[in-house]
């Protein structure tokens, strides 16, 4: 149904106010910004309060990618293959700061594909850690009584796989 | 910004980050870990986790509903098959089946095993939440009855995995259940019935035409091959078959397996007619070939025509040659229980052949460091590793020790071990390198192992993940494994006896706890894990 007559460009501004312009096509992956092009308040900039410019950036780059459309049946299983590479290329990023705020990003821009990308990878990093070092990992407090945290501790260990 | 509010922010967003990532930590342990970071997450994590195993034994309907009240698959677990000859530590399922009827709305699948079972909890079940259940397995359990699952054939219509396993009936009174199971079904993917009772094949063969569409998997018990052609005529997805075979010769000519099979378990087919598996052994994954009654044959034909084959549960009687020749044809084989006699030879072709193995069960008549060794070097993927040694002497690389050292430090990810050795098999060292090396066992098995006390000692300064620890034969007194074995704090289970005997005596098994002094040696021990866990 859609037409590649027309690339009508929406802009958005980050929160650092940073102007980036991306084709109406691309941009639709986010269902928070489709939302807002339905209800016809993308005339001006879009501004998403919540992302930063160096975020902003590595997600369209995420959606720009996603967005190719492959030709035929046997470029299409070439692009599979090619976004499953992009995709594991795309969550090894050098901060762990910057896998949050895509995570968020992709949660405030309600983009469900990057959403479980990156969940998957902050999840996967989670893999064999201890206690301590999760809480230490997202700054969490620990507020259990030490009796509430032994009484978990052993209903994990002999109750509930 | 104040720099206390900005640092309150940013644990916020971090705690914003993790409350996202939680549905997308699949493994329990990890799960688990996150629980007891704070009151808060392990509220998350209950209210998304979709699936649980509870050990009955160490919880209460009210506690798994206070923390996993969303959940989709259950399945509910008694004590191991070794505390349950003493009646003292029969689960009875009643008060979980009337908290399943109150709660747990999103229930989708319910798995019960090794627990008392009674029609009425059948009925309640199949009342309350039969119209929601996509699978009921029901494996080990005892005193219901057959009029119990009339209730499940009446309402739990939407069943796509029905598996009645391995259960001990109150009483076997008709097949009218069966009969209403097969007419009110239309979308049964996998049955199962490995029951200890015949029935008529022709409520099978409506069953098979009533869910012609879906079934895929077929398991019974005894059987007559003969008497399923119709069946198998109508479940033309049929991929997995398992059943015991009762026929005679003659009476199976013409028979046909469906085309699509991909799993074959069978007990007694006659080796003239081995015709009737030829055809699809090329695409075959799964092959267990029984004898029940016939005697044991050579059966190195299989291995060589089965380039695909997964899992293979194997009685030939070829010894090392049969090892030899799956280790060269069946390169994809991931599990394999060998139930022939072989040796170290034997053993070491099938680990360098099949590096993919995941499971090894084989029985020894002969076993050296070395081929231990190559166990190590060959099998990185192994979880599940049970060896016996036969009693026969002529053992020629005793004890074990640097072996098991070896096997151990190359397979990491072994979480299951059994060794049934003869005495001065394994020594105290061994029992050490154990502890140390066997960081991801969750259980072990040790049969005629060890020299003192002292390896037991140093055994359980290791072993953290261990869960089930079953010691029999072995030099340790009672007090010592009752004061040593639980440093282990992720241990649930224990069995212990020190006796050489087969431990089926079970009228002095009374089920006391460990402060039982009349340590008779002969008498079968067990202790009832964590005496200290309160609910």
């Amino acid at each position: 149904m859609s037409s590649s007559s027309s690339s009508k460009m929406i802009e958005l501004r980050s929160s650092d106010g940073e102007t980036f312009h991306v084709e109406e096509t691309v941009v639709l992956q986010s269902e928070t910004i489709k939302q807002m092009i339905d209800d016809d308040c993308a005339n001006a900039a879009i501004p998403l309060p919540n992302v930063t410019s160096m975020t902003l950036a590595k997600v369209i780059e995420y959606i720009k990618k996603h967005a190719e459309k492959p030709k035929d049946d046997d470029d299409k299983k070439v692009a599979e293959e090619d976004l499953k590479k992009f995709d594991a290329e795309f969550v090894k990023v050098d901060q762990e700061s910057m896998l949050f705020d895509l995570v968020r990003a992709a949660n405030y821009l309600n983009i469900k594909s990057l959403l479980d990308l990156t969940c998957q990878a902050v999840a996967d990093s989670i893999k064999d850690l201890s206690v301590e070092e999760v809480r230490k990992k997202f700054n969490i407090q620990n507020d259990f009584t030490p009796e509430e945290e032994a009484k978990v501790r052993k209903e994990n260990a002999w109750a509930f796989d | 910004m104040a720099p206390t509010k900005h640092k309150l922010e940013t644990t916020k967003l971090e705690e914003e980050v993790l409350d996202l990532v939680i549905p997308y930590i699949h493994n329990v342990e990890d799960q688990n870990s996150v629980s007891l970071v704070s009151r808060k997450l392990c509220e998350i994590v209950g209210i998304t986790r979709k699936r649980v195993t509870v050990h009955t034994l160490y919880s209460n309907p009210s506690r798994l509903s206070k923390r996993f009240p969303f959940i989709e698959s259950l399945t509910l677990k008694g004590p191991p098959s070794d505390f349950i000859r003493t009646r003292h530590y029969a689960v009875r399922i009643t008060p979980w089946i009337e908290q399943l009827a109150l709660e747990f709305r999103c229930l989708k699948e319910l798995h019960l095993c090794r627990l008392v079972v009674h029609d009425e909890d059948i009925q309640t079940l199949a009342r309350t939440r039969g119209k929601d259940l996509r699978s009921l397995k029901i494996r080990k359990c005892e005193k219901f009855s057959t009029d119990g699952l009339r209730h499940v054939s009446k309402y739990c219509n939407k069943l796509t995995t029905l598996c009645l396993e391995y259960c001990d009936y109150r009483k076997v009174t008709d097949e009218i259940w069966l009969h209403q199971l097969a007419l009110n079904s239309t979308v049964l993917e996998r049955f199962s019935l490995k029951d200890p009772f015949m029935f008529d094949a022709k409520y099978l063969t409506l069953l098979a035409k009533n869910c012609c569409n879906s079934l895929i998997s077929l398991k019974l018990g005894e059987c007559y091959l003969s008497n399923l052609g119709d069946a198998f005529r109508y479940a033309v997805r049929l991929e997995h078959f398992s059943g015991d075979n009762w026929d005679q010769v003659n009476e199976l000519v013409g028979f046909q397996f469906p085309p699509n099979m991909r799993s074959l378990s069978i007990g007694d087919l006659p080796v003239t007619r081995y015709s009737i598996v030829l055809p699809f052994l090329n695409q075959i994954r799964k092959l267990k070939l029984l004898a029940v009654t016939l005697n044991h044959k050579c059966q190195c034909l299989f291995f060589e025509k089965c380039p695909n084959l997964e899992v293979l549960f194997t009685q030939d009687v070829c010894g090392d040659r049969g090892l030899q020749v799956i280790g060269q044809f069946c390169k994809k084989l991931r599990k394999l229980t060998h139930n022939g006699v072989v040796t170290h030879v034997g053993l070491i072709d099938v680990a360098k052949g099949c590096t993919n193995l995941e499971s090894l069960k084989v029985s020894l008549r002969d076993v050296t460091n070395e081929a231990l060794e190559c166990v190590g070097t060959h099998l990185k993927n192994l979880r599940d590793f049970r060896i016996r040694l036969g009693k026969e002497d002529g053992i020629t690389d005793l004890p074990l020790d640097n072996g098991v050292r070896a096997m151990l430090m190359g397979c990491n990810k072994l979480e299951r071990l059994d060794i049934s050795l003869r005495h001065e098999g394994l020594t105290d060292v061994g029992l050490e390198y154990i502890g140390k090396y066997g960081a991801n066992l969750r259980s072990l098995s040790l049969t005629h192992i060890g020299k003192s006390n002292a390896g037991l000692v140093k055994l359980s300064e290791g072993c953290p993940r261990l869960r089930k620890l079953k010691l029999r034969g072995c030099p340790f007194c009672e007090q010592v494994v009752a004061r040593y074995v639980f440093n282990i704090l992720s241990l649930r289970y224990v069995w212990f006896d020190n006796t050489d005997r087969e431990s089926s005596d079970g009228e002095s098994s009374d089920g006391e706890s460990s402060d039982g002094e009349s340590s008779d040696c002969v008498r079968t021990y067990l202790a009832l894990t964590r005496p200290e866990f309160q609910l």
